[in-house]
């Protein structure tokens, strides 16, 4: 529903002799930055804290990951998981299960400094099935199917989702997360992006929920991601994070619901 | 107030002191093939070394004590026509103008006209010639005058190939543009490639960078004051052009000998035949198009009375299959009536209708819904002109615009799991009184001062928010049908002044506060179809502009040739701008994704043209720099704004060679905008993410272009004209960047890349043009 969506497709259509390529450009380097990424689930643990850097922009290294930093997870009963680093930058629970309704804060100390972010978990939101639509063959695509996902929306606007899709295991990097602003409360149907299937295929779906602030922090990440920073739309700036004192990544607490298709046979009349 | 009542009086009463003596000549300056009546046309008497210069409407009136007088009447591109009157009378004479048949000739333009550009007071306005329009080669050979402005010194464009326009480091919301006094929401064609002005139904066309007089108002940076042709009084005649993508057909001619005329063109472009000859039905059910129609006409009731019916109606539509559609245009309408009540006082009464709306419709897979929004303004103006003595001219008037805005609707199917969704419209007065008047103090110093008193009236229904730090609602307030919302008022002095150092040269200065009411939600530099307006608000504060500007205006080599330096600084307070991730579309909170902050401009401006001959054209250069300053952005540091450009060069040139042939030739320089590249990058959610540090502080590479044009008359026949142009855009293929993407590179996720966009390269087209 982003206006630039509708905008870039006619872009395309209209810009039919555009034309992209590599150049190279100088910027500046600038210091790095702390990366946080935690994550807590209403699934069975471990829950994960990854930690991390920035680099330069055209720098070839890997991200280099930040050891020895106390991380702990607390929930709003006093609940308090010390994580334990199982590899370099990358903590893990103990004992902490997330539950629908309570409030995690994640604290972080890394040379001295300390950063917090909070995030609440949601209701989860089950999904009522999973569906196969059939596409038949045209001259320029073969059969298949898409898959739609039905779920139902709870009344009262403020429900936030992440959708991933796993084919046969993998998914795609690509972020798809929606909010209820224009659907409140209606049972809906959602197309899910990527991908078509072919018979015999699995496909896997998953139904994230999110608090707003951190749905704030991947809708400005997916603006982003998708806007291109390219300068011809909104001046692109760091995403809204939920953590405090100048560290990116963000702290999410989230429910995940999951369905999963085994996809069948292609119909009778389209042999 | 009151003081400008009792300067009223005075002025009046000096009239009357000396009318006894003083006898008055008035009429219209037309051209004399077409009837049309000629804009800014000059009057001049050598012999006093005063002059006077008609009107909008053509109408010129001068009052000179008893006597004998030879006067000469001038317009650029038209033979002079000069007369000998006796004048102890009041007279009425209509003068018409031939067109030069010999413009192309090394002939030194006598009498006056020629040298308005120092005499008169307008600094940083600029006249475009429609016939030059025609000659300058663009893409896809559309002309197009949007694009032609952009040529000028302080007017940059918004992107490769685009319409849009900035000036003088203002935004693309900035700009008001009028068609016969109707404002032009949004004035692009297929998301900004064409402009709405179909450059076959156009007359005059007049941009206004600054010192602004005192009957315009409403946008802060500019205004463009486009004008219909008024259709052939004395014969009718067909014209038109086939072009690789439009195809234009204009129609004109009397509605009654001499008493009146009317001008019918469309234009229609027609990509999507072809798509409609492919075999894949996914291509063919595309749909893709815009047209144009002119409408106009006029007629003379009288001596003393004119009226003129004019409109426009435009829209772009696409189609995608029945999948989703997408349509948008303007619709503007115009009524006015000319009064002369007497030889010495014009008045001109307008009603005016403006309409931008678009339909967004989606129907698949379960979702079925249509969106539209719509900005309808109605405008009642009345002008005043009393041309009290030569070069002391008094303009008064007033104007009402009555606003209604609907920000967005959703009308949902039964079934399609979207909610109906309908966002509070906005209703708003927004008026203005004028006063100027144009003074000769003496041979060497002409003033025009004036005030425009404008005011603005939020009206209810509304539903009136307030919000904490975080755009969180604390309260709403209701607001029914007769109940005042919020009101502004604003005084805008305005004045300017030129000083005339000798017959060739003269400085002028000039100072204007410009109040802008309503804004443009956009914070791209360029409009798009779906971009919001919305008014003031208890929020959002109007928009508040100062300019000062000092220009130095010299002519060479009896007037053939035209220079003018100018510099400017211009103060821009409640600019707005969006906070980070802000969700603006059909947002009924829009208010509070908002930030307010200001800005700043100066530049200079340099200027040279030759005006006549074989070869002619014009280099104009703009050196500027544009600042913002917003408390929530930056910490409150200052960054330089996106349209900040350092180095702006365009050069024109048109050559005749003959009767048959001419060339022409543009080439455009200019240094990058200010842009945001990334500082640095790291991973979240398994992806490479760019990380950003000061807003705007890069450039992009610099940008630089040549285009070519060749018309080729057709052999001269007796009622049959015709001419061949061919335009070469980007005639040695410059990749210019249109933009710079940072992301993964394709083939090695582990890298990063920069990648540049590039648009049109080498883009030949073809136009027949023809009229009988």
């Amino acid at each position: 529903m982003k206006k630039y969506h509708i905008v870039s497709y006619i872009l395309t259509m209209i810009l039919f002799v555009g034309c992209e390529e590599i150049i190279k450009i100088d910027l500046e380097g600038t210091d790095a930055r702390l990366v946080i990424e935690g994550k807590i689930t209403d699934g069975p643990g471990p829950h994960t804290v990854r930690i991390s850097r920035s680099t330069d922009y055209f720098d070839p290294e890997e991200y280099p990951m930040v050891s020895g930093a106390l991380v702990v997870i607390s929930d709003d009963t006093g609940l308090r998981d010390t994580l334990q680093e199982v590899a370099a930058g990358i903590y893990q629970t103990t004992f902490l299960t997330g539950e629908t309704g309570r409030n995690y804060t994640l604290e972080t100390i890394v040379e001295g400094e300390q950063y917090i972010g909070t995030a609440t978990m949601q209701d989860r939101i089950e999904i009522d099935s999973i569906e196969l639509e059939y596409y038949p063959a045209t001259p320029y695509y073969e059969e298949g199917y898409w898959l739609h996902c039905h779920f139902t929306d709870p009344a009262g606007e403020g429900n936030y989702y992440r959708t991933k899709v796993f084919k046969n295991g993998t998914t795609d990097k690509n972020l798809y997360i929606i909010d209820d602003k224009f659907i409140d409360g209606n049972p809906v149907d959602l197309f899910v992006w990527g991908d078509f299937y072919i018979p015999n295929d699995t496909a896997w779906f998953e139904l994230w929920t999110m608090d707003e602030y951190v749905y704030d922090y991947f809708y400005t990440l997916a603006n982003l991601l998708y806007s291109g920073g390219d300068g011809s739309y909104a001046t692109p700036a760091n995403p809204n994070t939920n953590l405090s004192d100048g560290a990116l990544g963000y702290f999410g607490a989230f429910t995940i619901a999951r369905d999963t298709i085994i996809v069948p046979d292609y119909p009778e009349q389209s042999r | 107030m009151k003081k400008f009542c009792i300067l009223f009086h005075l002025i009046l009463f000096q009239a009357t002191l000396v009318a006894q003596e003083r006898f008055t000549l008035s009429g219209i300056i037309t051209d004399a093939a077409s009837g049309e009546e000629l804009i800014g046309a000059t009057v001049y008497i050598p012999a006093h070394g005063t002059g006077a210069a008609s009107n909008s409407y053509g109408f010129y009136s001068i009052s000179l004590p008893q006597g004998r007088y030879q006067l000469d009447f001038s317009y650029m591109g038209y033979e002079v026509f000069s007369a000998q009157i006796i004048l102890n009378e009041d007279q009425t004479r209509n003068i018409e103008l031939a067109p030069e048949v010999s413009l192309l000739e090394e002939v030194v333009v006598h009498g006056t006209g020629a040298d308005e550009n120092i005499r008169s007071t307008e600094i940083s306005i600029t006249k475009l010639d429609v016939k030059e329009v025609k000659s300058i080669p663009v893409i896809f050979g559309e002309q197009d005058v949007l694009k032609t402005i952009q040529l000028l010194p302080g007017v940059s464009t918004t992107g490769e190939g685009g319409s849009g326009y900035l000036v003088r480091g203002g935004g693309p919301g900035q700009n008001l543009i009028l068609l016969d006094e109707a404002p032009v929401y949004n004035a692009s064609h297929l998301l900004g490639f064409f402009s709405v002005f179909n450059s076959d139904a156009i007359k005059d066309v007049k941009l206004f960078k600054g010192g602004m007089p005192p009957e315009y108002g409403g946008r802060l940076s500019s205004v463009l004051d486009v004008k219909m042709k008024e259709g052939n009084i004395h014969k009718y005649g067909v014209s038109g052009g086939l072009g690789l993508i439009s195809s234009r057909l204009t129609v004109e001619g009397p509605l009654k000998k001499e008493k009146g005329s009317f001008i019918l063109s469309g234009r229609r472009t027609y990509a999507d035949l072809f798509l409609r000859l492919s075999k894949d039905t996914l291509v063919s059910n595309n749909i893709l198009y815009f047209y144009d129609l002119n409408i106009k006409g006029n007629y003379k009731l009288g001596e003393k009375d004119r009226i003129y019916l004019s409109g426009y109606f435009g829209r772009d539509v696409f189609k995608y299959s029945d999948v989703f559609g997408f349509d948008w245009g303007n619709a503007t309408a115009t009524i006015r009536w000319n009064h002369l009540f007497s030889n010495k006082l014009f008045s001109n009464s307008s009603l005016i209708f403006s309409n931008y709306n678009y339909v967004f419709f989606v129907d698949e897979g379960g979702m079925e819904f249509k969106i539209r929004s719509a900005i309808r303004d109605w405008n009642l103006k009345e002008d005043f002109q009393y041309f009290l003595r030569p070069e002391n001219t008094l303009r008064f008037g007033m104007k009402l615009n009555y606003h209604n805005f609907i920000p967005g609707v959703v009308d949902a199917g039964e079934e399609s799991g979207v909610n109906q969704l309908e966002l509070t419209e906005k209703y708003a007065l927004e008026s203005a009184l004028y006063l100027s008047h144009e003074l000769k103090l003496s041979d060497w110093l002409i003033v025009n001062y004036g005030i425009r008193y404008s005011m603005f009236h939020v009206l209810g229904p509304d539903n009136v928010y307030t919000y904490d730090e975080n755009g969180n609602v604390l309260d709403t307030v209701t607001y029914t049908r007769g109940d005042l919302v919020k009101d502004y008022y604003g005084l805008e002095p305005r004045i300017t002044g030129t000083f005339r150092i000798s017959t060739m040269s003269s400085v002028k200065a000039s100072y204007v506060r410009t109040n802008q009411y309503v804004h443009l939600l956009s914070n791209t530099t360029s409009t798009t179809p779906m971009d919001a307006w919305i008014p003031s608000s208890k929020i959002v504060r109007p928009q508040r502009g100062d300019q000062v500007a000092l220009g130095y205006f010299r002519n060479f080599r009896e007037n053939q040739w035209e220079a003018s330096l100018e510099t400017y600084y211009k103060w821009m307070q409640n600019q707005i701008d969006y906070k980070n991730g802000a969700d603006i579309y059909l947002n009924e909170l829009v208010e509070s994704q908002l930030v307010f902050g200001k800005g700043w401009s100066y530049g200079a401006e340099l200027y040279v043209k030759k005006k006549t001959g074989k070869l002619h054209g014009w280099l104009s250069y703009t050196l500027s720099k544009t600042e913002r300053k917003f408390d929530a952005i930056e910490e409150g540091r200052s960054f330089p704004a996106k349209q900040d450009r350092r180095h702006d060069v365009s050069i024109v040139t048109i050559l005749h060679l003959g009767k048959r042939w001419v060339l022409s030739g543009t080439w455009v320089y200019y240094t990058g905008n200010a842009v945001t590249f990334p500082a640095g990058k790291y991973e979240i959610d398994g992806q490479t993410v760019n990380m950003y540090t000061n807003r705007n502080e890069h450039r992009m590479p610099s940008y630089h272009r040549m285009d070519l044009g060749v018309t080729l008359k057709g052999k001269e026949r007796k009622r049959f004209e015709s001419s061949l142009d061919l335009s070469v855009y980007n005639v040695y293929s410059r990749k210019n960047a249109y933009s710079i993407r940072f992301e993964e590179d394709e083939d090695d996720a582990t890298k990063t890349v920069a990648k540049k966009l590039s648009l049109f390269p080498i883009v030949p087209s073809i136009t027949y043009n023809f009229r009988f």
